[in-house]
């Protein structure tokens, strides 16, 4: 019973009638619900339901839902540049439309054009992208400009554009084709769920039946995700008393790290481990529901890509964690970071080669990534401003890359050895990998004053020292 | 090269590096182990180390991305086009 409502989306009964008329009515009206639940846009209503009508207009739909995002989107960051107050000014809402499209048109002719790049940044594509990408974002302090300072919200989509023109996949495509993933009806924040074209359409519904079942498939993600919000409300009131929640009257009222960080006598070592412990499983509830709304609505509109986050907290090893976590992040890591560092480090040996291709990813990649999130911080907060900001953050990075290596060398042994741990053993495994996870959480929260010695302090508390 | 023999040797190889419980005994050269769910990012990059030791593959040398390694079919191209 349990697993036929876990796996709806694999009944060939309910694939069957879900190509139906009835079936696909009843498929839109749950959509249509879970989707109003989440809060989804009104253009991503209107886009599934044409998709659902005219499937084989799909990406058309996709690509005007693209450009109704851009057209609607809040300029009020536009008045940056011009040292006006944020509100809205119709000259620079034009301006910043017209900006946008050219800067997306504009890489995709480039990307079109790859092989007439010249050698040396054919070699290093991403990365000519990304000083593109950061010249455009210093000119966003220019008037009518300012809206190239979000320009961060599109760089990874471009670089998987300009990943699929170095790998020669490129030609024949046009630039409705990419359009609807550089700016995603769908949903998403800086990382590309669902990668690049490739891998959308690899996972492309090719028929009928395949569209049922990636439907029904994105149905169930939805429903998980109410799911997990009620319980994360849930934890949120009951635990830490968080204000308008239910049920706050019978809170344990548990303080959360940021407070114990900044408040050296609330802490205790046992309340500490709990809410570390604690705060681990919210934010993974916190990324699966993002994750399960996004991954949700692209297999509504029949991409059926991968989840974002799957049980991460099963995981036995740090790297299998980091894989389950937020799969699309370290796949964008494994992409532009990970691979090119492995490839061209030939020549030490195989244990420095995996530490080096791992720093470059979960260390340096993943620094790299939050900065260019957040370029104001680059742009104006001077040497020792963005030295002190992302302090912790590259603590953090340090610390997962760490655990991440050691992780990747253990599970090869274990391979090499065909070890299957079970029972206690098993337990002890995912027992680590919450520690080590909860652990350097400490590190990777935001707060602002960024309190590094505070954040030692409270972590070195928790081991009673 | 000898296709059949060395797609045997692969096959061995493969299957020391799937996720738990899984097989590569009845995948086509076609089918993508990633896309699958049969192998992950790691043995992607043992696959790799495997080509390099085994096969003298240089993939950055010969212009072969990581992601053409995720079916038989593609490895093997891989590899004839490292032979001599």
């Amino acid at each position: 019973m349990i697993s036929a409502v876990t796996q709806l989306h694999e009944s060939e009964r309910l694939i069957r009638f879900s190509q139906g008329l009835p079936g696909r009515l009843l498929l839109w009206a749950a959509a249509m619900l879970l989707l109003w639940w989440h809060n989804s846009s009104v253009l991503m209503l209107a886009a599934l339901t044409l998709v659902m009508l005219f499937p084989s207009r799909k990406r058309t739909f996709l690509s005007l839902a693209a450009l109704g995002i851009i057209l609607g989107f809040d300029f009020s960051l536009a008045a940056l540049g011009s040292g006006t107050p944020a509100r809205f000014n119709g000259l620079a809402w034009l301006s910043n439309v017209a900006v946008m499209i050219l800067v997306l048109f504009g890489v995709f002719l480039l990307a079109l054009n790859f092989k007439n790049w010249p050698a040396l940044l054919r070699k290093f594509p991403v990365l000519t992208l990304h000083l593109l990408i950061w010249i455009l974002l210093l000119l966003s302090s220019f008037p009518m400009l300012g809206f190239l300072i979000q320009l961060d919200f599109v760089a990874w989509r471009l670089s998987y554009l300009v990943l699929l023109a170095s790998r020669g996949k490129i030609e024949g495509t046009t630039f409705r084709d990419h359009l609807f993933y550089l700016v995603p009806v769908f949903g998403g924040d800086n990382t590309p769920y669902g990668k690049g074209l490739d891998f959308l359409t690899r996972h492309e519904a090719a028929d009928p039946e395949a569209f049922a079942r990636s439907q029904l498939a994105g149905i169930k993600l939805l429903i998980l995700a109410v799911f997990w919000t009620y319980l994360l409300e849930f934890m949120n009131a009951v635990l830490f008393g968080m204000r308008d929640y239910w049920l706050t009257e019978l809170t344990l009222n548990l303080p959360t790290i940021t407070e114990m960080v900044l408040d050296e006598g609330s802490r205790s070592w046992y309340q500490g481990w709990a809410v570390i412990y604690l705060e681990l499983v919210r934010s993974v509830l916190t990324i699966a529901i993002m994750g399960h709304v996004i991954v949700g609505s692209l297999r509504l509109l029949g991409f059926n890509v991968f989840r974002n986050t799957y049980k991460p907290l099963l995981s036995e090893s740090v790297v299998e964690f980091w894989n389950r976590y937020y799969f699309y992040f370290k796949e964008l890591l494994v992409e532009f970071f990970f691979y090119p560092t492995y490839l061209r480090a030939r020549s030490v040996g195989p244990r420095t080669r995996m530490l080096l291709a791992v720093f470059a990813a979960a260390g340096l990649g993943n620094l790299y990534f939050h900065i260019l999130a957040l370029p104001e911080v680059a742009l104006n907060a001077g040497f020792y401003g963005f030295v002190d900001y992302w302090s912790a953050r590259a603590v953090y990075c340090t610390l997962l890359a760490v655990g991440i290596w050691i992780s990747m060398l253990r599970q090869q042994q274990s391979r090499q050895k065909g070890i299957r741990p079970g029972g206690l053993a098993r337990f002890r495994r995912i027992a680590g990998v919450w520690t080590f996870y909860a652990l350097i959480h400490v590190w990777s929260i935001r707060i602002d004053g960024h309190f590094l010695l505070e954040r030692l302090g409270f972590t070195l508390s928790l081991l009673g020292l | 090269m000898d296709r059949p023999a060395v797609r045997n040797e692969l096959i061995d190889f493969l299957n020391t590096v799937v996720r738990p419980g899984q097989s590569v005994d009845d995948a086509t050269d076609e089918t993508n182990l990633v896309d699958a769910g049969v192998i992950d990012s790691l043995a992607l990059i043992q696959i790799i180390f495997w080509l390099e030791q085994n096969h003298d593959l240089h993939l950055h040398k010969l212009g072969i991305d990581p992601s053409e390694l995720a079916s038989i079919g593609g490895i093997l191209h891989s590899i004839e086009l490292a032979e001599p």
